[in-house]
């Protein structure tokens, strides 16, 4: 967050500075470096106007009461509620839609309950892969690694890659951001006996606004946040009005975290690609970095939807991997297990064939 | 005039125009480059092993010196000499003149001869090799690592040091030619410390492969910003406002390298090896 207050301090060392009467160059007493009067006082004048912004700046609450809807008495009817005996997940389907077995931890026992809805989904992405396209992409995503244990490979369960709605929130936002940067200009000059270095040392200071459509946050405890960031985007082209219909046939999670706990892990993202948009402004410098930022939400809305994910949880040496698949566009991601031996080869092989050549390398060096 | 009286003129005229042309010579031969320093090449009484007119060394330095010299020249079928002078001769470079005194002075041996010149004026230094002596101490490989072997010692002032340490290495590297059939060259040598920086680079890369093919075994990733789901055409920057501070300035010397000829045309016409620079 930006100070809402501010000191005057050396640019240089950040040391406190202070005006000398009758001199027209402030000197830091710490650091030595010279400025002009007029530099700094327009540099804290922006700084001034800018904190100021910030302490009037009111960050808006994410509007989470209109995310989702009631279910109607048919849809109660039509759906069915799992829910696992090992890892307490709770997944959702049609009527005829059986869960197997739980697709978080494998266990294959899963016990039918009445289905308690909470909210109903403003949206949903339907599925446009297959679970022969699901397959084939798990079995793509093992090829060439070589650190892959064979004994995984062997007793892979492949085929029993589940189909599942994923709860998600989409959060919208539009945003006031502020930010200060410090660039340079650096100029290299070759003399005879010397290379001199010189860098001019600007600061920058940026504001704008600009708004965030969609960004998705799941809203299931038991699914991997990073997992769900990984099969990331979603074309939202292709979402459409939520309907019980697209269930047939697939599973569907409940969430269990709601928008206002979901709400951070948005608002960290937008506050990072705020201020990159910002530094996408300072041009005609070498060097950027960003002092201090402050990014302000002027109007956030959240939308519930459900989003297609191929999941499939297999244990290997007792330890779960987890390989999932966006069911729109087909972007796999997962852990696999390696081999310690084989990585241990791999770096012994290496090392052999590094030695010699850094032996020539470094004799000639050192020679 | 008498026939006895004429011849006897005759033998005074040549034995005053001999007597003259002994005084011309005379000088020349025994005061050596004092007094061609101003007017060309010095003349090395008989090609000494060291010629010290500079004064660097004393009298045990120069004696000790002139044994090891000798015994090295004894041991190898060379010529080695050694020539300190406190200005160059006028219309001479260190090459050129090491050149010339190698040619005039150290050429008789089967197998080659150098010279080392210093002149402690212009502080610059310059060794000269012959084409027997370039095929045992080659310009590439085997001049550099004679010349590392004294120059520090030579730019310490320590001169003693740094001839003793030429004539060691030089005997050192034609033994290795008469043993191996071919000049030394330091790059065959084994090199403790290059191997153990290899050993630690080797490690290093095993190990960094190792993590990346490990870390390749996963594309899970968190997502850190939301770039994806900006809208592009709502992006409007309000202020945009740049200030000048301040300039830093920093300065880094340059190390100044002794620049070495090794190989060219001497002055003497041969074709000769070694090189110099400033010590």
């Amino acid at each position: 967050m930006a100070a809402t207050a501010v000191n005057y301090q050396c640019p240089n060392c950040t040391a406190p500075l202070s005006f000398q009467p009758g001199h027209d160059k402030v000197t830091c007493e710490y650091c030595g470096e010279e400025f002009e009067v007029g530099a700094i006082e327009e540099m804290f004048r922006q700084r001034e106007a800018m904190a100021a912004q910030a302490a009037d700046a009111r960050d808006a609450k994410w509007d989470t009461a209109a995310a989702g809807g009631d279910w109607d008495q048919a849809d109660i009817d039509a759906l069915k509620a799992f829910t696992c005996s090992s890892c307490g997940a709770e997944i959702v389907s049609d009527g005829n839609t059986m869960a197997t077995e739980c697709c978080y931890c494998g266990n294959p026992t899963m016990l039918p309950q009445r289905f308690e809805g909470m909210l109903k989904p403003d949206f949903v992405i339907p599925f446009k892969k297959t679970k022969e396209e699901a397959v084939a992409a798990l079995k793509k995503f093992y090829e060439g690694r070589r650190l892959l244990p064979s004994a995984f490979t062997a007793n892979n369960r492949v085929e029993s890659i589940q189909a599942m709605y994923v709860p998600f929130w989409l959060f919208d936002t539009k945003t006031d951001a502020y930010a200060t940067f410090r660039a340079e200009k650096v100029r290299v000059i070759e003399t005879n006996n010397e290379t001199i270095t010189e860098t001019k040392v600007y600061e920058c200071l940026r504001s704008g606004s600009m708004a965030f459509e969609r960004i998705p946050v799941d809203g299931s405890e038991k699914m991997d946040d990073t997992y769900m960031e990984s099969i990331e985007p979603f074309d939202y082209r292709e979402m459409v009005p939520f309907s019980t219909a697209y269930l047939t046939g697939y599973l569907a999670d409940k969430y269990d975290v709601d928008a206002e706990q979901s709400a951070p892990r948005a608002d960290k993202r937008v506050e990072r690609s705020a201020v990159e948009v910002l530094e996408g402004t300072v041009t005609g410098y070498d060097h950027c970095t960003c002092k201090e930022s402050s990014v302000a939400k002027e109007h956030g809305q959240v939308s519930y939807a459900m989003v297609p994910v191929w999941i499939l949880t297999t244990k290997y040496e007792g330890k779960p991997y987890t390989f999932m698949m966006n069911g729109q566009t087909g972007k796999v991601v997962g852990s696999l297990p390696y081999d310690k031996g084989k990585a241990m080869m791999y770096a012994l092989v290496t090392a052999v064939i590094i030695c010699p050549i850094a032996y020539f390398i470094a004799k000639i060096l050192l020679t | 005039m008498h026939r006895k009286e004429k011849l006897v003129a005759l033998c005074l005229t040549l034995m005053l125009i001999l007597a003259y042309a002994v005084a011309l010579a005379a000088p020349k031969a025994t005061t050596g480059s004092q007094g061609a320093a101003a007017t060309g090449a010095p003349v090395i009484a008989l090609g000494a092993s060291v010629t010290d007119e500079a004064g660097l060394l004393s009298e045990g330095e120069k004696n000790s010196l002139t044994a090891a010299i000798q015994k090295v020249e004894k041991a190898h079928g060379v010529r080695i000499g050694i020539y300190t002078t406190k200005v160059l001769p006028q219309g001479y470079s260190p090459e050129k003149l090491a050149n010339k005194l190698v040619d005039d002075y150290y050429s008789d041996a089967a197998n080659g001869g150098m010279v080392l010149i210093l002149a402690m004026k212009e502080r610059d230094w310059h060794l000269s090799t012959n084409n027997p002596m370039r095929q045992r101490i080659t310009d590439d490989a085997g001049f550099p690592y004679l010349r590392d072997s004294f120059l520090s010692q030579l730019s310490d002032g320590k001169y003693a040091g740094a001839f003793t340490t030429l004539v060691q290495k030089s005997d050192e590297m034609l033994t290795y030619y008469e043993k191996e059939g071919k000049p030394y060259d330091p790059a065959s040598e084994f090199n403790i410390l290059a191997a153990v920086a290899a050993v630690i680079i080797a490690a290093l890369g095993g190990f960094m492969v190792r993590a990346s093919m490990i870390a390749s075994m996963s594309n899970v990733q968190a997502a850190t910003e939301a770039d994806t789901y900006l809208k592009r055409d709502s992006v409007n920057i309000k202020r945009s406002h740049d200030t000048y501070l301040f300039t830093n300035v920093t300065r880094t010397a340059k190390s100044k390298k002794s620049s070495d000829s090794s190989s060219g045309d001497g002055g003497g016409g041969g074709s000769h090896g070694g090189g110099g620079g400033k010590f």
